[in-house]
């Protein structure tokens, strides 16, 4: 625990600012995003106005993937030199991730229904995403059913990484599983034709924009731990101090 | 004394999981046939894939009690004053398991293919993709109950962290069952040897390092 | 004023609106004390 005291200053003189400019820039990325995804785009070749749904459903895909990748980093560092603020880090950006890795799959979803006419699709995209869901519930799970939370996040942090180095086989497996068993048509993507720059602005917007919110939310997450932890060793310092003054005045 | 330790494990493996997860086994399939009307026709195209999810549930849900059985509070602390690794001890208990809690359930599937509806050929297939891919099964389950040790209610969060990472065996054991009677062993069974291969691989360590951690915090 | 995309209005304007919530909502979990 002293550990924890003498870093996490440094780290809160520098994320208090820091998360109030990520703050501010994911707002100024994020509304002119919606603007432009609702408004001020063209439709598309094909799909029409449904390619909106993409300025929302590639950003939540690309979080959600992203904090995972954070979550496996953090939790390799904390493995090696045991640092107590990647735990904390790597808590923090299990919730979100979850949230986003869901909104993806509920976004993807809605594009489904118009693009291939049914609400959910098995194919290797959507599984996959499905099973990344399920691995954030795991990890989840095992901060929240411990009590000792010291030994939840070594653990947690080593069934991250286990996690980390699956999610590419299994992501080929299921995309294999998909081109192999299902013979899938190749679904239209960003490269394909008539994807004018009009529409790469509300992308790219939404897409920095989301990011910017993530690390918004982690960090301000990490700083309230360490406000809280804080908190509670000063409350712990102050009982033994009350003990021995009165002590000293009887 | 190592020998002792080894015998000590096994004797503790024997003591009743093995049994359990038979049973389990058994009875899913069981009622798996009753649900599907006991019909032939109707079983024999999804038997593989039922039998293989009953092998996945029996051996998660005998991981558990394995773990907490054999792993009683201070054990770990006696297991690193004694001088053994916990990878060595990962690799022991993983091998004993294999051979009191997995052969059963591979010995019973080749029947209870044949009793789904297989034909000999495609049910020897089922059995020896079961058999290949039992390996990363017993390795992931063993990964998650060493991770929920310490949990009261270890069961579901097994299954939520163990499920995720069983897919690609999931995918290459069932290609294998399906394929066999037309291509034998072939490139399915190399991949499910090399999926298994790789689940051992990861799982010995991260298992030793839980261990080790469940010492060190817990 | 709200644009009519037709066919794609209800798909287009659910992505929205959920991610739009799931924003609001972990703006407000990130700004708890």
């Amino acid at each position: 625990m002293i550990n924890w005291l003498s870093n996490p200053k440094r780290f809160e003189r520098f994320a208090v600012p820091a998360s109030k400019f990520c703050g501010w820039l994911a707002l100024l990325l994020i509304l002119p995003g919606l603007y432009f995804g609702l408004f001020a785009s063209p439709e598309a070749e094909g799909f029409g106005h449904g390619v909106r749904i993409l300025y929302v459903h590639a950003p939540s895909a690309w979080v959600a993937m992203a904090a995972y990748s954070a979550i496996a980093v953090m939790s390799f560092i904390s493995f090696i030199w045991r640092h107590p603020l990647a735990d904390r880090v790597a808590y923090n950006c299990a919730m979100p991730g979850a949230i986003f890795t869901a909104l993806a799959l509920a976004t993807g979803s809605l594009w489904g229904s118009q693009s291939w006419m049914t609400w959910w699709v098995w194919d290797g995209r959507n599984t996959s995403f499905l099973v990344l869901l399920f691995i954030y519930l795991g990890y989840i799970a095992i901060w929240a059913a411990m009590d000792n939370k010291r030994l939840a996040a070594r653990i947690a942090g080593i069934i991250a990484m286990v996690g980390a180095i699956n999610l590419p086989i299994i992501k080929f497996s299921v995309d294999w599983w998909d081109d192999v068993l299902h013979q899938k048509a190749t679904i239209m993507t960003i490269d394909g034709p008539g994807f004018a720059p009009s529409m790469m602005l509300p992308l790219m917007l939404m897409l920095f924009g989301f990011s910017f919110f993530l690390i918004w939310v982690v960090m301000r997450g990490v700083l309230r731990d360490i406000r809280k932890q804080r908190d509670a060793t000063a409350r712990n310092a102050i009982t033994p101090a009350q003990a021995t003054l009165t002590k000293m005045k009887s | 004394m190592t020998i002792f330790g080894r015998e000590m494990i096994l004797t503790r493996r024997l003591a009743g999981s093995w049994l359990f997860g038979l049973m389990f086994f058994a009875l899913f399939a069981t009622v798996c046939a009753i649900a599907l009307g006991g019909q032939r026709a109707a079983m024999a195209p999804i038997a593989a894939p039922l039998l293989w999810l009953a092998m996945i549930l029996s051996v998660l849900l005998a991981a558990g009690p394995a773990w907490q059985a054999s792993m009683p509070n201070g054990f770990a602390e006696q297991l690193y004053l004694s001088g053994k690794s916990f990878a060595v001890f990962a690799a022991t208990k993983a091998i004993t398991m294999w051979l009191s809690i997995i052969l059963p359930l591979i010995a019973l599937s080749y029947p209870l293919a044949a009793m789904f509806g297989l034909e000999s050929e495609a049910a020897l297939g089922t059995t020896l993709s079961l058999f290949i891919g039992s390996p990363a099964i017993l390795a992931y389950a063993m990964v998650a109950g060493a991770a929920t040790l310490r949990l009261a209610q270890g069961g579901v969060v097994i299954i939520l962290i163990s499920l995720p990472l069983l897919v690609p065996t999931l995918i290459f054991g069932l290609s294998l069952a399906q394929s066999f009677e037309a291509t034998g062993f072939g490139k399915d069974g190399l991949a499910l040897l090399g999926i298994s291969s790789l689940s051992v691989a990861a799982a010995i360590p991260a298992i030793a390092a839980i261990l080790q951690v469940i010492m060190e915090d817990g | 004023m709200i644009p009519d995309f037709g066919k794609y209005g209800f798909v287009v304007w659910t992505a929205y609106g959920l991610a739009i919530l799931v924003l609001l909502g972990l703006w407000l979990y990130g700004r708890r004390k």
